[in-house]
C-alpha cells in the first residue's frame, strides 16, 4: 500500500516542522518545472504531476532524514538549489514527488586565501561566493551565464561550466572536496586535498549526477588571483566558421590558454555584435592572469590570427563592453518574459561537443536540417565558447515564432524536434550531446546512444547508489 | 468610472490650459533671463501640477484647451509676448512638448525638453537635461535668448518670488467643437492602481524576516504605514506570502520613490527589481549583507521590531508619505 | 491609409556598466556599444505591424514604409522590415552626427513624408541617446499636421480612420482620428519588434532597401528651426548609492533615519 500524498506531507512536517514544508498551490506548480517549460509557465499551464511538497532543508541532517524517508517509502525526490536549470532536470514527472530545496543552506563557510579554497553550503549563490572572493582580490574563475541565479550545489550537480573555462576549466576542474547525502541517508564527505592517487576519483560520482544519485550539501572550490588590470580583449570578424574553428584549434594546440575563446556564426554574431559583425563570423579572445602570461598569450593569438590571413580586427573596447555584460541576470529573465509574451517568439539553446575533425560538419549538418525541417524558425545560429586541446563545444541557438499552438505544444512542435536533430547529428559524428547544461529529462532518451557500451557503468552506479530509484526519476536515465 | 466624450459634448471645464505668466518687478525686468513663466494645466493631479505657484485668488491667464487638443499656440504666444516672459517653463509630457515647440516657433525662441536644472552664468543661462538613456547630463548654453523649456518630472522649479509678480490676463474661451481631424474622443480617468509596479512607496520583506508569522506582521506594518507590500522570491517560494506579492524576475519590477527592504539579503534577483527606486532603505541584522551596497540608508538591526516601532511613532500622522506635496 | 515609420539606431545603453563620462567632458563615446533600434521606435514599428494585421483581417490594406536617418547600422533592420512585408525601406544616408540635431532629422523626415505622399507618420517619442523629444513636434509643425503624443496603442477602424490610445497625465484618451497625423509612441507595453521567419526573409527580405543621400541640405525646410543649440559639455548623471549606515541597536537613531528617508523623498516626484 503506497503512502498517500497527505501522509507524505504529514510525515515531512512531523520530521522538520511546518516552516520547512511548503504545500502552497502556486509554489508547488512552479516547482514542477524549470526553464525548459518556461513558455508553459508563462501561460500558467502546468501539465506535469504537481509535487506533494517542497521541503526546505536547513542542514545535511535534514537532507539525510528526508532522503531516508523517501527511500523507505519509494517517493521520488527532485533535488534543487538555484532553479536555473534549462533541460527539465527539475521537472517532477511522477505523482507525489518531494522537491528537496537546499537554498536555505546558503552560508559561505570559509574563504581560505592561503590554500586558495572557498567552501560554501549548497544554497550559497555563486555570485555571493565570487563577491566574497573578490573582496580579497581573488576569483573562483567560474562564470556561467547563470552566475547571478545559480547556487553552489546545483552548479556541481549539473557539471556546470563558465565563460572563462578555456583557462579555468569546468566545475570538475575547480571542485576540491564536497559533502553529499545518498538516498539511504548516508552523509559522505570528500576531503580537500590538492590531488590524490587513492583509487578512483569519487568526486565524479557527485559531479554532474543531476540529483539522480545524491544531494550535494557543500562544496569546496579553488580560488585564483583576480587581476582584471591585466585583461586583454581581442576581437575579429571573418567569413567562415571552418576557418574560425581552425584558428581556435591552432591557439589550443600551440599551448595557449585564453580565458575566453569564442567563435560566433553570422546569425548569432549579428545578434550579439550588431555594431561590427556585419554578416560575418566573429572571433573573440580574452587573455587573463599574470601580466607576462596575458601579454604572451595575446601576442601569440594575434600572430596566429594574422598568419591565417582571414580575419579583420575589431576595436578592443567593443569586446570589453560585451565582456562586461556576459551574465544572464534577473533583469534579463524579466525582460525575456515580456518579450516572449509580446512577440510570441522564443529562443532556446542546445550545447554539444566534439573533436576538431568533426565539429564543423556537425555545425553545418544540424543547422541545415533545422532550417529545412522545422517551421517558423527566425534564427538558426550558434557559437563555440569552450575550447580544449582536442576539440571544442558548439552552442546552437534557435529562435522560433510560436504559430497556432497551445502553450503545451511548444515543446512538441518546436523544441523537441530541434533538439532531436542536434543530438542525432552530434552522436552520429561521434560527439557528445551534452556539453554543459546536463542531460536533464529531455536528452535522457538518447543516453544509451551517448554512452554506448559504457552505459553499463552508468546504470550500475545508479543501481548501486539509488537501488529504489527515488532520485530525480527521469533525469539522465529515462523514466521506465 | 469612465466619462465618455463625443463630438457633441464640451470638454470638462477643469481641464482648460492655464498659463501662469509671471514677471519680476520693474528693476528685475531689465535682466533678461529671469525665470518668468510657468505654464501648466489646471485640474491635473500632483505629478503634472507641481508648478502651481499661485493661489486661486491670483489673476491668471487662461488659455483655452481641452484633453484632446493643446491650446492655440497663437493665443499662447500673444500672452507670452504681453507678459514679457523670457523663459517659459512647462510640464513635460508629449502633449506639453508639442505646445512648447509650437510656442517656441512662434516666438523665435529656443526649446528644450526634460530640463533638470537651470544655471545662471554671466553670459546667459545654462540648461541641463539628461541624454544617453539618462546616464549623461548634457549642458546647453542659451545665452540670453528667450526659451521655452519643459521641466522634467520630479524636478522642482527654481524658486520664484511671487510677491513681485505682475500678471497678464486673458479671458478663457474653451473650444466649442472637436477639431475637424478628430471624429470622436473618449476619456478614461486613471484609477488608483493597487499594482506593485505603480506603487510609490513599498515595503519589501526578504527571507531575513525569518518566518511566516513575521512576514504577516510586516504586512500589517506596511498597511499601517500606507506602503504597498512586496516580498522576495524565497519568501514567496516558502509560502510565507502569496505569489502575487512577488517582486523581481517573474514578479513585479518596482520603481517607487521609497523602498524599504526588510530582511532582504541583496540577492541579485530582488535587487534588479528595486534598482530603479528613488530611495532605498535596507534593514538587516547582518552588517555585511550585500543589500547595504545598493541602499541609500542602511540600518543594522531587526527589521520587524524597528518597523513596528516606526509605525507606532507615525501613528498620529495618517497621511501617506508625499501626500503633503500638493 | 499609408503609413511611414521612422526609426533611429541608438547605442544599446543598457550595456554601459560604469559611468559614460568622467568629470566635465566635451564628448560621449558610444562607438563601442552595439546599435539597437531606439526603444520607443521599436514599439512604434510593432504597433504599426499590429495595425496592419487588423487592417488585413478586415480585408483592407495598409502599406507600411520605413525610414531611418543615419549610417549603415540601420540596414540590418531595414532588411528585417522588408522581410516583414514593408512596402519600402529607406535610409537617408548622412555622415553627419545628428544626435543633437532634431531640426535636421525633422526636416529630412518631413521631406520624406511629402515626397512619399504618406498620410501617417509614426515614430517614437524620443531617442534614448539625443533625447531631445523635439523631432515629433517639429515634423508635425512642419507638415501642419496634428501631433498625437504619448500614444500607447493603435487600432484599425476604416480605411480613413483609426483609433489611437494615448496617455494623458490624469488618464487615458481614446481618439478616433482621420489622418493625416503624426503619432508619437511612448512606453508601449509590446515594445519588441516581431521576428520574420527565415522563410519570410527568403520570400520578402531579398527586395532591396533604398539608400538615399541627404548630405546636401534640402531646400524645403520652412518651419524647421534649430530650436536646441548643440551641447557645450557633458557630465555623468549616474548617482551611486552609498548607504549611510545606522546601528539599529540605537532605536532612536534608527527611527530618526527612517523618518528622514520617509520625509526626504515624500516631496519630490519620481
Amino acid at each position: 500500500m503506497p503512502i498517500t500524498r497527505t501522509e507524505i506531507v504529514e510525515r515531512l512536517i512531523a520530521m522538520l516542522g511546518p516552516d520547512q514544508v511548503v504545500t502552497d498551490a502556486d509554489v508547488l506548480k512552479l516547482s514542477s518545472v524549470d526553464r525548459f517549460r518556461r513558455y508553459e509557465e508563462l501561460n500558467g499551464v502546468f501539465m506535469l504531476p504537481i509535487p506533494a511538497a517542497v521541503v526546505y532543508a536547513e542542514s545535511a541532517a535534514d537532507v539525510s532524514a528526508v532522503l531516508a524517508f523517501a527511500n523507505d517509502n519509494r517517493i521520488n525526490v527532485v533535488p534543487r538549489t538555484g532553479r536555473s536549470a534549462t533541460e527539465g532536470g527539475l521537472e517532477t514527472v511522477v505523482e507525489n514527488s518531494i522537491v528537496l530545496d537546499g537554498s536555505r543552506m546558503n552560508r559561505i563557510l570559509k574563504i581560505d586565501p592561503y590554500n586558495m579554497l572557498a567552501t560554501a553550503e549548497c544554497g550559497a549563490p555563486l555570485q555571493a561566493v565570487e563577491d566574497a572572493a573578490r573582496a580579497l582580490g581573488l576569483t573562483t574563475g567560474h562564470s556561467p551565464q547563470s552566475k547571478p541565479l545559480a547556487q553552489m550545489g546545483g552548479l556541481v550537480a549539473t557539471r556546470s561550466i563558465g565563460q572563462f573555462s578555456t583557462l579555468y576549466g569546468g566545475i570538475e576542474d575547480m571542485l576540491i572536496g564536497l559533502e553529499a547525502v545518498f538516498p539511504n541517508g548516508q552523509i559522505c564527505r570528500i576531503k580537500n586535498v590538492p590531488r590524490r592517487a587513492a583509487g578512483p576519483d569519487i568526486r565524479h560520482i557527485a559531479i554532474g549526477n543531476e540529483g539522480a544519485l545524491c544531494f550535494i550539501t557543500e562544496a569546496t572550490v579553488k580560488l585564483f588571483k583576480f587581476q582584471p588590470e591585466n585583461h586583454v580583449f581581442l576581437g575579429y570578424t571573418l567569413d567562415s566558421m571552418k576557418d574560425g574553428f581552425e584558428i581556435l584549434r591552432q591557439v589550443m594546440v600551440d599551448g595557449y590558454r585564453p580565458s575566453v575563446a569564442r567563435l560566433y556564426d553570422p546569425e548569432d554574431g549579428a545578434y550579439h555584435f550588431s555594431s561590427f559583425a556585419d554578416g560575418k563570423c566573429v572571433l573573440i579572445f580574452v587573455a587573463e592572469g599574470p601580466a607576462a602570461i596575458t601579454k604572451a598569450t595575446a601576442e601569440a593569438i594575434e600572430a596566429i590570427v594574422a598568419a591565417s590571413g582571414v580575419c579583420k580586427a575589431v576595436e578592443r573596447k567593443v569586446i570589453k563592453s560585451w565582456f562586461d555584460n556576459l551574465n544572464w541576470g534577473p533583469e534579463k529573465v524579466a525582460e525575456e518574459r515580456v518579450e516572449i509574451m509580446t512577440t510570441h517568439n522564443i529562443g532556446n539553446t542546445t550545447e554539444i561537443s566534439a573533436t576538431w575533425d568533426v565539429i564543423n560538419d556537425i555545425y553545418e549538418r544540424a543547422s541545415a536540417r533545422i532550417r529545412a525541417e522545422i517551421p517558423d524558425m527566425t534564427l538558426v545560429g550558434g557559437h563555440s565558447s569552450h575550447s580544449y586541446l582536442n576539440g571544442t563545444n558548439l552552442y546552437f541557438v534557435h529562435y522560433y515564432n510560436l504559430v497556432d499552438i497551445k502553450p503545451e505544444e511548444e515543446i512538441v512542435k518546436y523544441h523537441h524536434p530541434i533538439k532531436k536533430i542536434i543530438v542525432e547529428e552530434t552522436i552520429r559524428a561521434g560527439g557528445s550531446m551534452c556539453h554543459h547544461h546536463g542531460v536533464g529529462k529531455h536528452r535522457a532518451p538518447w543516453i544509451k546512444d551517448e554512452y554506448g557500451s559504457s552505459y553499463y557503468m552508468l546504470e550500475t552506479l545508479k543501481r548501486a547508489f539509488d537501488p529504489n530509484g527515488i532520485m530525480n526519476i527521469g533525469t539522465i536515465i529515462p523514466k521506465a | 468610472m469612465t466619462s465618455a466624450m463625443t463630438s457633441t459634448e464640451m470638454p470638462p471645464a477643469d481641464v482648460r490650459y492655464v498659463a501662469l505668466l509671471a514677471r519680476r518687478g520693474a528693476a528685475a525686468a531689465e535682466r533678461m533671463g529671469e525665470i518668468a513663466g510657468i505654464v501648466q494645466r489646471a485640474g491635473m493631479p500632483p505629478a503634472a501640477g507641481r508648478f502651481v505657484l499661485f493661489g486661486d485668488d491670483v489673476p491668471a491667464l487662461s488659455v483655452p484647451a481641452s484633453r484632446f487638443a493643446e491650446p492655440d499656440p497663437d493665443v499662447l504666444a500673444r500672452a507670452v509676448r504681453q507678459s514679457g516672459a523670457a523663459l517659459i517653463l512647462m510640464p513635460d509630457d508629449g502633449w506639453a512638448r508639442a505646445s512648447a515647440v509650437a510656442l517656441a516657433l512662434r516666438l523665435g525662441a529656443l526649446c528644450l525638453t526634460g530640463v533638470t536644472a537651470l544655471e545662471r552664468r554671466p553670459d546667459g543661462w545654462i540648461v541641463h537635461r539628461r541624454s544617453h538613456g539618462g546616464r549623461v547630463d548634457a549642458h546647453f548654453a542659451l545665452g540670453w535668448r528667450p526659451a521655452v523649456l519643459t521641466v522634467a518630472r520630479g524636478v522642482e522649479p527654481a524658486a520664484v518670488d511671487a510677491s513681485t509678480i505682475a500678471l497678464a490676463t486673458l479671458p478663457a474661451e474653451p473650444p466649442t467643437a472637436l477639431p475637424e481631424w478628430l471624429e470622436a474622443a473618449h476619456f478614461e480617468p486613471a484609477t488608483a492602481s493597487a499594482g506593485l509596479e505603480q506603487a510609490d512607496y513599498v515595503l519589501v520583506a526578504g527571507r531575513g524576516a525569518g518566518s511566516r508569522v513575521n512576514v504577516a506582521r510586516l504586512a500589517v506594518v506596511a498597511d499601517r504605514l500606507g506602503l504597498a507590500f512586496a516580498v522576495s522570491r524565497p519568501v514567496a517560494m516558502n509560502a510565507w506570502a502569496p505569489m502575487h506579492r512577488l517582486a523581481g524576475v517573474s514578479g513585479a519590477m518596482l520603481k517607487p520613490r521609497l523602498a524599504i527592504l526588510a530582511g532582504v539579503s541583496g540577492a541579485p534577483a530582488l535587487m534588479a527589481a528595486v534598482a530603479r527606486s528613488r530611495t532605498i532603505v535596507a534593514i538587516n541584522t547582518d552588517p555585511d549583507a550585500p543589500v547595504f551596497r545598493a541602499a541609500d540608508v542602511g540600518i543594522v538591526g531587526d527589521c520587524l521590531s524597528l518597523l513596528e516601532a516606526f509605525a507606532e511613532s507615525r501613528q498620529t500622522e495618517v497621511v501617506p508619505p508625499g501626500s503633503n506635496s500638493a | 491609409m499609408d503609413a511611414l515609420l521612422a526609426f533611429k539606431m541608438v547605442p544599446d545603453l543598457d550595456l554601459v556598466t560604469g559611468e559614460m563620462v568622467e568629470g566635465e567632458s566635451t564628448a560621449v563615446d558610444t562607438g563601442y556599444l552595439r546599435p539597437i533600434i531606439n526603444p520607443d521606435d521599436e514599439g512604434a514599428l510593432e504597433l504599426a505591424l499590429q495595425l496592419r494585421d487588423q487592417a488585413e483581417a478586415a480585408g483592407a490594406t495598409l502599406p507600411l514604409s520605413a525610414v531611418s536617418v543615419g549610417g549603415p547600422a540601420a540596414d540590418r533592420v531595414l532588411k528585417t522590415l522588408m522581410a516583414l512585408r514593408f512596402a519600402r525601406a529607406m535610409r537617408l544616408a548622412t555622415a553627419e552626427d545628428l544626435t543633437f540635431r532634431p531640426d535636421m532629422v525633422a526636416r529630412d523626415l518631413a521631406d520624406r513624408v511629402r515626397q512619399g505622399g504618406h498620410r501617417l507618420l509614426i515614430l517614437g517619442r524620443q531617442s534614448s541617446d539625443g533625447a531631445s523629444g523635439l523631432v515629433p513636434p517639429l515634423v508635425a509643425a512642419s507638415l501642419g499636421w496634428p501631433l498625437i503624443a504619448d500614444v500607447i496603442d493603435l487600432s484599425y477602424r476604416t480605411d480613413a480612420a483609426l483609433m489611437v490610445t494615448c496617455r494623458r497625465p490624469d488618464g487615458v484618451l481614446r481618439l478616433t482620428l482621420r489622418p493625416p497625423a503624426v503619432l508619437a509612441i511612448a512606453d508601449v507595453a509590446a515594445s519588441y519588434l516581431r521576428s520574420p521567419t527565415l522563410k519570410d526573409r527568403m520570400t520578402h527580405g531579398k527586395r532591396p532597401i533604398e539608400v538615399i543621400d541627404v548630405a546636401e541640405p534640402v531646400a524645403n525646410n520652412a518651419g524647421i528651426a534649430p530650436l536646441q543649440p548643440l551641447p557645450i559639455g557633458y557630465s555623468s548623471s549616474v548617482e551611486r548609492r552609498s548607504a549611510v549606515m545606522v546601528d539599529g541597536s540605537d532605536v532612536a537613531a534608527a527611527l530618526s533615519a527612517l523618518s528622514a528617508a520617509w520625509r526626504g523623498r515624500g516631496r519630490a516626484g519620481p
